[in-house]
């Protein structure tokens, strides 16, 4: 038997080294600049939220901070959907003093599961992500059980890293868009925007609690290239089902940006455009 | 079932420690009735194919045997590979060729109409259809005696390790095997369990890693630069390696494991200097079938340099008919048909200028590398593409060469983890032809545990738990 020995010893050894590598990650996710981990270590106390899939990125700090006076922080990421957005905006309400503002940006349409489940880092500091971790994946929920380095698998985990030592306040695509995708654009087929029951559901919860603590909402379209925004089938429809829901004014924005340069393809304006953008919005009042 | 899922977990622990208990026609009940379970987990209605497979298979092998009379021997072997082939090409070919002659006979202006069958194809006939065949070829070659013990003949096709993947293991070594009982060793489970775990590292780590750039690229080509399409096809490249060797990692530890020896199916192939040395690395237990059992066969290079080129490129268009049933996997065999036969005849000119020039081995060595990788992976894009039109929409758009910047790349933080997760690899694979990692794991308990450790927690860390199938599984 003593040649087998190992193996126990190895399920310790892994077992400890699991645990052990959770906790050192742990910290070190909290002692990021990035910004959940700033959301969750206190650090995200401002006035104005901006929440967003990544067309919400083009909320680029730098140049909201240039703009006004007021403190700002940015929710979105590449693909949030509202239902976690929803989440992490609880979060915040429910561990910092009420923000003035609270700016959204209305195409996080989508239920993005691998994003999510890319939160599950998360899942010991937020209820919330827990048990949406748990609805939307009950196998993750799991995993994360068994593994605790598993819960630090993941994108989210990794851009947490990159930001360990620098601001992720710059974080905004650069490029401009291709020729090539310029030259596709008439060939693409008129885009239906959709919403479901689900994301009017959380748009509701949140509509409601910003009425309820007298905090402003602001529903917001952030521009598409102008002639990817010609091509949407039911703009106004889909406005005036969201606008329904909420009970609040969507502002339009999707085809307020017609200089090409100022895009990096069809759905995101690059950094010049973003300071356009930004400058357009402290015009109309919409950030002051 | 795959090795990569919670029910091959449950399976083995329930497998293995009831294996090691039982012992001689038992033990072989046993684990035949377990390959059969897990490949039926799969579709279960595709279990009589390889029942019937085996039953005619090893009827024709006792036949083969017996049989003195020539005419009647051949009869026997041209029944076994027309039965093996026949199945082979109605599940995986069918739907080809009815679409192929379709489109010939429409293009000629004939008016045809298209004969479709909804056909799924049987995950693994490629390699149990190959392997049975090697078994009545050997037979009737005389290089093997025909097995008299059914079970141990059915459960040699349908050993689950390598039933649905391989490697393709040869009768002449695999049979001989099933004649002893294997006592649990401590040597075979420290080596069988290293390289398993090497295995899932590869599949889920690297490969999984890889796949949704690879899949986002490939999926739509005319959106992306030519960084973004070279990094697709470099990422493919390593993806496929690691997907295909890491399950070949797995069966050969798996069956090492259980007392099993199984030949190593894939040795470094992108360190390959030339086409013919990268097909005694690449899929080693396909490329020594082909071999074995079509070029030589053929003639071999053994009548003149035109049918050496001949046999060359007839073995590599069936090595690509072998994995699919497109044109693209035709193709991607030319390609390395014709690789080889250039080899061929431009292989002396660069050894005079490698000796006129004095240019230093490693430099040398270095050109050829890398030389045979990218034209490797200029075939691996037919591979991959779903058509020809997207193939050379890749090989266009790479080579306009635009947008050759960092900021253009698809999603940085993917590019950076699989770019880091290849580099890992290859210093493995340099590290690995200096150091001989089976011998430490065996002799240091220390090295063993440590580096089992490093390995799973890898995988807890950075490894993609998408429930993905193994590449392979497809041919």
């Amino acid at each position: 038997m003593r040649k087998y020995i190992w193996i126990p010893v190895l399920f310790l050894v892994v077992f400890i080294s699991d645990r052990v590598g959770g906790l050192l990650l742990n910290k070190l996710l909290l002692k990021s600049n990035f910004r959940y981990s700033k959301l969750y270590n206190d650090k995200a106390q401002s006035d104005i939220l901006f929440i967003g899939n990544s067309r919400g990125l083009v909320f680029y700090k730098p140049f909201v901070d240039s703009a006004i006076t007021s403190s700002s922080f940015n929710f979105s990421y590449n693909g949030l959907p509202l239902n976690l957005g929803k989440v992490l905006l609880f979060d915040y309400l429910k561990k910092y003093n009420k923000p003035k503002k609270i700016i959204l940006e209305i195409s996080m349409y989508g239920a993005d599961k691998e994003l999510t489940n890319n939160m599950k880092m998360f899942m010991d500091l937020s209820p919330g992500i827990d048990s949406l971790i748990k609805n939307v994946s009950p196998k993750t929920s799991n995993y994360c059980a068994v593994s605790h380095l598993y819960r630090y698998n993941g994108e989210v985990f990794e851009r947490s890293m990159f930001y360990l030592n620098k601001s992720d306040d710059t974080w905004i695509l650069q490029k401009k868009i291709s020729q090539r995708a310029i030259d596709k654009i008439q060939n693409l087929k008129p885009v239906t925007l959709a919403y479901d029951d689900n994301y009017l559901e959380n748009l509701t919860i949140i509509s409601t609690y910003c009425k309820k603590n007298s905090i402003e909402l602001i529903l917001i379209i952030n521009p598409y290239f102008p002639e990817y925004a010609s091509n949407f089938k039911n703009l106004s429809t889909w406005i005036s089902g969201i606008e329904t829901a909420s009970g609040y004014k969507v502002h339009d924005y999707s085809n307020a940006i017609k200089d090409q340069s100022f895009f990096a393809d069809y759905y995101h304006l690059n950094k010049n455009g973003s300071k356009v953008f930004i400058n357009l919005l402290y015009k109309d009042g919409i950030i002051n | 079932m795959v090795f990569n899922s919670v029910t091959f977990l449950i399976f083995i622990s329930i497998f293995l420690p009831i294996y090691f208990l039982l012992r001689g026609n038992s033990r072989l009940v046993f684990t035949f009735l377990a390959s059969y379970l897990f490949y039926g987990w799969w579709d279960w209605r595709f279990l009589g194919l390889i029942a019937f497979a085996t039953c005619v298979d090893f009827f024709l092998g006792n036949s083969l045997e017996k049989e003195q009379d020539d005419k009647k021997r051949k009869w026997y072997i041209v029944f076994s590979m027309v039965l093996n082939l026949t199945l082979l090409s109605f599940f995986k070919y069918f739907n080809f060729f009815s679409d192929s002659f379709y489109q010939l006979f429409s293009s000629i202006g004939f008016d045809v109409s298209p004969l479709t069958l909804r056909i799924i194809l049987p995950i693994g006939i490629s390699f149990y259809t190959f392997q049975s065949m090697s078994y009545t070829i050997d037979i009737y070659r005389r290089d093997i005696h025909a097995e008299k013990n059914f079970l141990r003949f059915a459960t040699f096709i349908s050993f689950f390790p390598q039933l649905v993947a391989g490697p393709i293991v040869r009768a002449r070594d695999f049979l001989p095997q099933f004649k002893n009982d294997h006592n649990l060793n401590p040597d075979r489970i420290i080596l069988g369990f290293g390289q398993i775990v090497i295995g899932f590292f590869k599949k889920i780590v690297v490969a999984d890693s890889l796949a949704p750039v690879v899949d986002q690229i490939f999926s739509s080509p005319a959106n992306f630069t030519s960084f973004n399409l070279i990094i697709g096809v470099v990422f493919y490249s390593f993806q496929i390696y690691c997907d295909f060797s890491g399950y070949s990692d797995i069966a050969i530890g798996l069956a090492r494991v259980l007392g099993f020896d199984f030949p190593r199916n894939f040795n470094l192939p992108y360190f390959s200097k030339s086409f013919r040395e990268f097909w005694s690395r690449w899929h080693i237990s396909l490329s020594s079938w082909l071999r074995d059992y079509l070029y030589i066969p053929l003639g071999g290079n053994r009548r003149g340099k035109l049918f050496t080129y001949r046999n060359l490129m007839l073995t590599m268009l069936i090595g690509g008919l072998w994995h699919g049933a497109n044109w693209t996997f035709i193709f991607w065999g030319f390609l390395h048909g014709f690789y080889q036969i250039a080899e061929r005849l431009t292989g002396p000119l660069y050894g005079k200028i490698v000796d006129f020039l004095r240019i230093p081995k490693f430099i040398s060595d270095g050109i050829l590398i890398l030389t045979v990788y990218i034209l490797t992976c200029v075939a691996w894009i037919y591979f991959r593409a779903t058509s020809f039109a997207d193939a050379s929409t890749i090989i266009n758009n790479i080579l306009v060469l635009d947008n050759f910047n960092l900021s253009s790349l698809v999603n940085i933080t993917w590019i950076g983890k699989g770019a880091f997760l290849i580099s890992l690899l290859l210093i493995a694979e340099i590290i690995s032809t200096k150091i001989d990692f089976a011998d430490l794991m065996l002799k240091s308990p220390i090295f063993r545990v440590t580096s089992c450790t490093v390995i799973i927690l890898s995988i807890a860390l950075l490894g993609a738990f998408a429930d993905s199938q193994f590449i392979y599984f497809q041919f």
